[in-house]
């Protein structure tokens, strides 16, 4: 036991949320989930409020917000909002399949060299990437198309 | 064992939210790609007429639950791991919950104002 | 690849708390040859270059835990990591993160063993004297023994949790050590203190907590996998709240003997008086 000695805070903190070495996709995926998360969340205040308090004031201030929000700022961030989407549901799906124990494999006797439980089913991790870049592309290929809904 | 009803919650309203927003983002957001895609989802006549339908009340605040539950635990779950004292995970609790009331309330109330109102 | 005594710059991270607030970075140039590992250059450096520098060592074979460092950003432990894995000239050395630094490259692991010790990590069986018997062994099968056998292997070095990004800021999280060892006694068919192990791990710096980054399966140094190991946790859970699981563990014991054999004497001239 140290007496008279406090030892020095060394948590990473915040930012070790972002990057705390060099790990594999799923610490990645982990980051992007609360990113888009977030991102998400502020979206779905701002869009409540847009979709509550001018709803109900009649067609002219529905037409007049609508007009508003019809210039390219917005329809870029409403083209995040939809990858933003993607990315959080699809990943979230792998997460609520995985974290209930399913799809994670089963415990093994480790032999050297070493092999984790997200190493041998990367498959289905990247099964859900292939997902989540399918999903995007629908979100383009329809601005392509006709402009963001 | 509440703490893991509530995450459990947690993860099947994020299974609610993929169903309910997908078919709101595939009406709103893919309906170039649709057969049966309107021309402008956002206009008045279609808000209106998708607001006089009882399936889009039902869809409205279902997805409105699930959402609000989801993104304010999530966002609670963010908040605990960078808190270090019991009373802050109090007043953080308490807020979330009556934020989240509140807005349930006035938000579903328009959906069910412009169908029956 | 180093060949025989090519110098390598050990970058290492530097802190007295007697003279200094901050750490600082120190180099210093270590010859090495095929095979040096790290806990090598750093004991050359001790006995060569630098007295002054501290950092934990014991059986320098990978199994007691003690070296766990930050070797060019990811942790290792410095035993086990040879210079030549990390394919470069400069080797920079810092403590584990998420640990306080006591001194140079030894880190605070009491928060570790303390949190590795609430979660009761030992057998909590009793019958119906509630005592444990210590008369008979436990039946066991193999099966039953492959269920928790891989997150036995845990040699606490502190390694995951540096690696974990909850632990990075929730100074309150658990951990996947303390929760993977508590999944350990919870599939041993010979405790039952489920019960009492889940109503400690889910707390609101418990087991949700987790998000499966999956960084501390990656970086565990001898394979015990805690990130599978919790979501096995999460499940047992799951099926212990839903009261869709098996129920809580029975293990019978082996039956007595039915023939007692003599007890050997003892020869006079080796007996004491």
């Amino acid at each position: 036991m140290q007496t008279g000695i406090k030892p020095l805070p060394n948590q990473l903190g915040v930012g070790g949320w972002f990057w705390a070495g060099n790990y594999k996709m799923e610490r990645y995926f982990y980051i992007l989930h609360r990113v888009t998360g977030i991102g998400l969340l502020l979206f779905a205040f701002f869009h409540l409020f847009e979709t509550t308090v001018f709803r109900t004031q009649g067609q002219s201030v529905w037409e007049m917000t609508m007009r508003f929000l019809d210039n390219p700022l917005f329809e870029a961030g409403l083209i995040l909002v939809s990858l933003a989407f993607a990315i959080h549901s699809l990943n979230g799906l792998r997460l609520i399949i995985q974290e209930l124990g399913f799809l994670i494999g089963k415990p093994q006797r480790p032999v050297y060299p070493f092999s984790d439980a997200m190493r041998r089913k990367r498959g289905v991790t990247m099964i859900f990437m292939v997902l989540i870049f399918l999903l995007m592309a629908v979100f383009i290929v329809n601005l392509l198309i006709g402009g963001a809904g | 064992m509440l703490k893991t009803r509530m995450h459990l919650l947690f993860l099947l309203s994020g299974i609610g939210i993929a169903i309910f927003l997908g078919i709101h983002m595939t009406v709103q957001h893919l309906n170039n790609l649709l057969i049966t895609g309107e021309a402008d989802p956002t206009s008045w006549s279609s808000m209106i007429g998708r607001a006089a339908r009882e399936s889009w009340v039902v869809i409205y605040i279902l997805l409105l639950f699930f959402g609000l539950y989801h993104g304010l635990y999530g966002l609670r779950g963010i908040i605990l791991e960078v808190t270090r004292t019991e009373r802050t995970i109090r007043v953080v609790n308490w807020i979330f919950v009556i934020c989240g009331i509140a807005i349930f309330i006035w938000a579903s109330y328009v959906p069910i104002a412009l169908a029956y109102g | 690849m180093p060949d025989k005594n090519t110098l390598v710059t050990f970058k290492v991270q530097k802190f007295d708390p007697d003279k200094y607030t901050h750490p600082h970075m120190q180099e210093y140039s270590v010859p090495t040859k095929r095979g040096t590992t790290i806990l090598d250059g750093l004991l050359y450096i001790k006995e060569h270059l630098d007295s002054t520098l501290a950092f934990r060592t014991s059986c320098r074979m990978g199994i007691c835990g003690s070296c766990g460092m930050l070797i060019n950003n990811y942790p290792r432990l410095a035993c086990h990591t040879q210079i030549a894995e990390c394919s470069s000239l400069l080797i920079t050395v810092k403590p584990l993160p998420n640990s306080p630094i006591i001194k140079d490259l030894a880190v605070d692991l009491m928060p570790f063993f303390e949190k590795h010790k609430s979660i009761r990590p030992y057998i909590i069986q009793e019958n119906k004297n509630g005592q444990i018997d210590l008369t008979r062994e436990y039946v066991q099968i193999p099966e039953q023994v492959d269920e928790y056998e891989q997150f036995s292997y845990c040699i606490k070095c502190g390694i995951c949790i540096s690696a974990c990004p909850t632990s990075a800021s929730d100074v309150n999280f658990l951990g996947p050590q303390a929760l993977a060892q508590t999944y350990r006694y919870c599939a041993d068919n010979r405790d039952s203190g489920s019960a009492i192990r889940f109503k400690i791990t889910e707390t609101d710096h418990g087991v949700w907590r987790c998000h499966l980054a999956g960084a501390c399966s990656e970086a565990c140094p001898k394979g015990v996998d805690p990130g599978l190991a919790i979501q096995l946790l999460k499940n047992k859970m799951a099926q212990q709240t839903l009261s869709a699981g098996r129920k809580e563990n029975t293990v019978a014991l082996y039956p007595q003997p039915q023939e007692i054999k003599p007890r050997i004497q003892v020869p006079p001239f080796t007996a004491k008086k």
